[in-house]
């Protein structure tokens, strides 16, 4: 059953069983104040070995001596801590149960509630000003620290930090594999603005500084042409181009054109044996070819005209 | 063939429809000639062919004697020339030479008429020489059967006179 304490101001509701008291909590300070300080003073050992001017054998010595001092120093300290505890946790049981009796009693409740009031004024006010003071601590904090981290790293000389930092050996261990399979690159591409980005880049200055011939020498034109189907292209051209007409006019009119020469040949022959033939039977020269001469226009209309009719007496 | 290209040389195109010479008939006859060899070698081809799948003789073609050759020779001008002839008026020689051949009036020939030109003409071909006595370049035989063979290039069915130099 849980007992009831009440207050001016509230209920406090105390859990069952022993209670969290202020010895418990001391123990855990102690203990952790007892362990930093093994460590504090383990660290001021190795200091002093490690700066330790090269001196006397004897004065070598001595950090063993200390060490086992701090760690008797830290048995003795552990020992009087437990006793210590003990005590005041035994003190603390027998303060609560002389509150729990006493409350059970009607003038030392009026007292004990008298005096629980006092305590809660006084704690409301020291919340108060905690609060103050922890926000002005934390004001100072946030402008002191940045101003140490700078002047740390002014003193730092990154260069020669990152000279002792086993860049290769770390490279070595990420598995940059196993990284890139957990990242959504799609997811990580959405985010990014193309337009923005090209909009950024001098596309002119990027293609003065290719080059391009050796880029050119990198291409397996004889493989791009083996993928390509060249027969189908050329199937394809030939389908649109009509070799055929091509061929037939100009085979057409080269031949018509040789034709057309050997009939001329064999006209002017037909002309010069007709007027042979006429001179060898003593006739005046005349026209064998029955056309009409080229004055008789007027009864043969359909007579070609030609100025060299001449050739043709 | 050529009907659509036009004539280039002035002195052609001012003689087409005009009567032909010897020069030109003589040299398309000899084209003809050449073609009527070439059909006789073939028949003669044709029937070493079918001999040897007939007889199972060795393969050759056997030369006929003379007058098979004449007379076959003779059947096989009278018959081309007078198809060619009853048909549009030109031969392959013709053809080659731009020549066709019709009648005096400028009509196209008759089967029955070109057929005895051409009967004529394998028989008699020495007629062809009457063109150097007559005044229009005319053989014996177009005399006698009223026909004229004048120069056409181009257009093969259009009668003379009417046929345009190029369209």
């Amino acid at each position: 059953m849980p007992d009831i304490v009440t207050t001016d101001s509230r209920v406090r509701v105390l859990p069952a069983g022993p209670p969290e008291g202020v010895v418990s909590l001391s123990r855990r300070v102690s203990d952790l104040g007892l362990g930093a300080a093994s460590i504090g003073v383990g660290a001021m050992i190795d200091a002093v070995e490690r700066f330790r001017p090269n001196g006397s054998s004897e004065r070598h010595r001595e950090p063993t001596l200390l060490r086992e001092m701090a760690r008797a120093a830290t048995g003795m300290a552990l020992v009087a801590e437990e006793r210590a505890v003990n005590v005041a946790e035994a003190m603390e049981l027998g303060a609560q149960r002389a509150v729990v009796v006493g409350s059970q009693m009607p003038i030392v409740r009026d007292a004990l509630v008298g005096f629980s009031s006092f305590l809660g004024r006084w704690s409301a006010r020291a919340d108060v000003e905690q609060a103050r003071r922890r926000a002005e601590t934390t004001d100072f904090l946030a402008r002191m620290i940045p101003a140490v981290v700078d002047a740390m790293i002014e003193r730092i000389d990154i260069g020669a930090v990152m000279q002792r930092v086993p860049l290769a050996e770390i490279l070595g261990a990420v598995d940059i594999d196993a990284i890139l399979d957990q990242v959504d690159l799609n997811e990580v591409l959405n985010h990014v603005d193309v337009g923005r980005l090209l909009d950024r880049i001098d596309v002119e200055q990027v293609v003065d500084r290719v080059d391009a011939n050796a880029l050119v020498q990198r291409v397996d034109v004889q493989g791009i042409l083996a993928r390509v189907d060249m027969v189908g292209i050329v199937a394809e051209v030939l389908d649109e181009i009509d070799i055929g007409s091509i061929v037939r006019e100009s085979t057409g009119s080269i031949t018509g054109d040789a034709v057309d020469g050997a009939r001329v040949t064999a006209m002017r022959l037909d002309g010069f044996v007709g007027r042979v033939a006429d001179r060898v039977l003593l006739r005046g020269a005349h026209d064998r070819s029955g056309l009409p001469a080229p004055g008789d226009g007027e009864t043969q209309p359909t007579a070609p005209s030609a100025p060299d009719a001449g050739a043709h007496p | 063939m050529t009907a659509t290209r036009a004539i280039r040389s002035s002195d052609a195109e001012r003689l087409q429809g005009g009567r032909a010479g010897f020069v030109s008939r003589v040299a398309a006859d000899g084209i003809d000639f050449v073609v009527v060899e070439v059909i006789y070698f073939g028949i003669l081809l044709g029937i070493a062919v079918v001999r040897f799948l007939v007889t199972r003789h060795d393969f050759t073609i056997d030369a006929p004697q003379l007058w098979v050759t004449i007379i076959a020779q003779w059947f096989i001008i009278v018959m081309y020339l007078g198809t060619n002839w009853a048909s549009t008026g030109r031969s392959v020689g013709k053809i080659m030479l731009g020549l066709q051949v019709l009648r005096a009036d400028g009509d196209g020939l008759t089967p029955r008429r070109a057929f005895i030109r051409a009967i004529f003409c394998a028989t008699l071909w020495l007629s062809l020489l009457w063109i150097f006595v007559s005044r229009r370049n005319a053989a014996l035989h177009d005399v006698l059967l009223h026909t004229k063979v004048v120069y056409s290039w181009r257009h093969p069915d259009a009668p003379v006179g009417t046929h345009t130099l190029s369209s």
